[in-house]
């Protein structure tokens, strides 16, 4: 090949009539380069009734599988149309590459069938509910699953991974410190500030004291901690385990009989319940010092006073809910984080639908949960 | 025979007939040095073979080729052209003279097969019509031996093998001055791998096509490589025809050309 550039190919055709029927004479470089601009052109070649068509590669210089295609493809057309067609001029080389063409000249789909009839939707809505009984069921066997790999690990304490245990605990607990105090303590001031700012208008200021109290310790400071770590680790948790399972890691954990539940979920199961509770003592407490400061800041509080009067307000059954709530949100984050994960199929994409599934799974059964809690909890009585 | 005597650093041979020219590449990963002063001429037109004990670094070294790996040292001339002085344009441009196939296939597993071979002509020559997409995409599936369902299929429905085909005809969409083949037939049937070896020698023959085929298929060595170049202590230590390798005494090389498989492969009877 001489040092032409493929960047600007030039190349032409022209039609001319013979003696014995019309000659298509091809010429420059016939490369992929320049089949676009030909497309169109050899599109528009016809013949004249009753005459044979020849086309002549005399001029070709160069001629790639691309272009030796269009040629063929325009052969095979006119062919098909009832003419005589043949080729002449081309050289050794050529004719290889047009030979290719016509050996791979195959039908072949390009995208996945889909059927757009009205039958087809019916089906597919029937399926699509079907599939989420299906999956309700799965996940409830995989948490069975999961339950059984924790029972075991607590009657055989040797099938306990500390290690990943531990290190699980470090990324989701300690990592998570800062990110999850920095936005409860403005969470914390926030809803101090409003508070302050409508109840001064009734002259209840000190009550600021009593609704932030109430309102941080049964409700915000454990679902603001929860949605924070669905976001942080939930997601990083399916992204990781999907990543695997793409790589053919899991399988090949299975066929070297290990339990990935034991090996990748139960400790970060193990971790998030660890962690959750802590993690909503500490946005508790960050979320209060928030409010405290707003209280003495904006209102004169002390927080002295701040804290008798929470201490007054608060029984201890307000502090015990977040810590009832917060062992099983970690469970759910845990669970739905693996299980998506391993629900990935090979693509790059499932890996981003898996997660954007768990993400949004967590926090719509961490907030349904919680409805049921707060209802739960007011009709016993705390 | 352990010097590289068909080389002259200095160059004495003119620039055209040379498609990359490489000069005391050094290149590494967290101060271990994979390759160093490494040189190494491809001739237009010529398929060059590279083998080499695994880790030796072919894959690093193609990697390097087409700018993926930082060279710590030395320099790649493509088409005559320094690829460190480039701008990005003017690398974009040679790129497009390339076609690489990755070890794993490397195909995008959110695309069909045919729209993995589709994406260079569409992202790099705008407005080819879609029919012709369509069309040339099947021709270049059915060339490297795919069948007709497989177009629709994504990647993570494809065996191994065939997946490595897709990826073959993916780095030949825009037909390409020069290939790279990172190990094309391993996983491929024997009888598969020599269609394969035959399909190459094919577009070698007929497009003018320079192929550089880091393999360790001592029959595609046999069948279809001009040249042979064997990598190890870091550098290229051997290059020239079959007829070189065998009569050379490195002692890898030698253990390699000499050993049982190659035997089988009717390499070594003569040597
Ligand atoms: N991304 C990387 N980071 C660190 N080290 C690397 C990286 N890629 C390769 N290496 C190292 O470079 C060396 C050469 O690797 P390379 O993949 O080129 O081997 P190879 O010759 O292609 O072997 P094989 O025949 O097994 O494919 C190895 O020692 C490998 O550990
Ligand atoms: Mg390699």
């Amino acid at each position: 090949m001489d040092d032409m550039s493929p960047v600007a190919p030039v190349a032409w055709i022209k039609q001319t009539s013979g003696a014995d029927g019309t000659i298509i004479s091809l010429g420059g470089n016939w490369v992929v380069a320049a089949t676009a601009g030909l497309f169109h052109e050899t599109e528009a070649i016809a013949g004249r009734a009753g005459e044979s068509i020849t086309f002549d590669l005399t001029d070709v210089a160069v001629l790639d599988t691309a272009g030796a295609w269009l040629v063929y493809r325009t052969a095979r057309r006119l062919q098909a149309q009832g003419y005589v067609v043949q080729t002449v001029g081309s050289s050794d080389d050529q004719e290889l590459m047009l030979q290719q063409a016509v050996d791979h000249d195959v039908e072949m789909d390009i995208e996945p069938y889909e059927d757009r009839s009205f039958v087809h939707w019916l089906n597919e809505l029937g399926a699509k509910v079907f599939r989420m009984f299906d999956r309700v069921f799965d996940f409830l066997n995989f948490f069975g699953m999961v339950l059984f790999a924790i029972g075991r690990a607590i009657v055989q304490p040797r099938r306990l991974r500390l290690a990943a245990t531990v290190h699980q605990i470090e990324i989701v607990g300690v990592q998570a410190l800062s990110l999850v105090g920095l936005i409860t303590f403005l969470i914390g001031v926030v809803i101090a500030y409003q508070a302050a700012s409508v109840l001064s208008d009734m002259n209840a200021e000190f009550m600021t004291v009593d609704m932030v109290t109430f309102i941080t310790l049964r409700e915000l400071g454990i679902l603001l901690a929860a949605v924070m770590i669905v976001g942080r680790s939930g997601s990083s948790f399916t992204a990781q385990i999907g990543a695997m399972v793409m790589h053919e890691e899991v399988d090949a954990m299975r066929s070297l009989a290990l339990d990935p539940i034991e090996i990748l979920v139960v400790p970060r199961v193990l971790a998030l319940l660890i962690i959750m509770p802590i993690m909503t003592f500490f946005a508790d407490a960050v979320a209060m010092f928030g409010a405290i400061l707003i209280c003495w800041i904006d209102l004169g509080i002390t927080p002295a006073a701040f804290i008798e009067r929470a201490r007054e307000v608060a029984t201890g059954w307000d502090v015990g809910i977040g810590f009832v709530k917060a062992p099983v949100f970690g469970m759910i984050i845990a669970l739905v984080g693996c299980y998506e994960g391993l629900k990935v199929t090979g693509s790059a994409e499932s890996v981003g639908q898996q997660t954007t599934r768990s993400v949004v799974e967590a926090i719509f059964m961490i907030l349904v949960l919680d409805a049921f809690f707060a209802v739960f909890f007011t009709t016993i009585g705390i | 025979m352990n010097q590289q005597d068909q080389i002259s650093p200095q160059g004495g041979q003119s620039s055209g007939d040379v498609a990359i020219r490489v000069r005391g590449l050094t290149t590494g990963f967290n101060g271990q040095t994979v390759l160093e002063a490494l040189d190494l001429d491809v001739r237009k037109g010529e398929l060059l073979g590279v083998v080499g004990g695994s880790g030796t670094g072919k894959s690093v070294l193609m990697r390097t080729i087409i700018g993926l790996n930082t060279l710590q040292a030395g320099s790649i001339e493509v088409f005559g052209q320094n690829m460190q002085g480039l701008g990005l344009r003017a690398r974009h441009e040679i790129e497009r003279r390339w076609g690489v196939l990755f070890q794993d296939g490397a195909l995008f597993t959110s695309l069909t097969v045919a729209q993995n071979v589709q994406v260079p002509l569409r992202e790099q020559l705008k407005g080819m019509p879609q029919q012709l997409m369509d069309e040339i995409a099947a021709f270049k599936l059915s060339l490297v031996g795919l069948p007709p369902d497989a177009g629709a299929k994504f990647p993570s429905e494809l065996s191994g093998g065939m997946r490595k085909r897709a990826g073959i005809a993916r780095a030949l969409a825009l037909d390409p001055e020069i290939l790279f083949l990172d190990e094309p037939t391993a996983g491929l049937d024997p009888i598969g791998a020599s269609a394969f070896d035959e399909l190459i020698g094919n577009l070698h023959r007929a497009l003018g096509l320079t192929v550089v085929m880091v393999t360790h298929d001592l029959d595609s060595l046999h069948a279809v490589c001009d040249r042979i170049a064997v990598l190890a202590d870091k550098r290229v230590k051997l290059i020239g025809t079959m007829d070189d390798m065998l009569q050379s005494d490195h002692p890898w090389t030698h253990e390699y050309f000499h050993g049982p498989r190659s035997r089988a492969a009717g390499i070594g009877h003569g040597g």
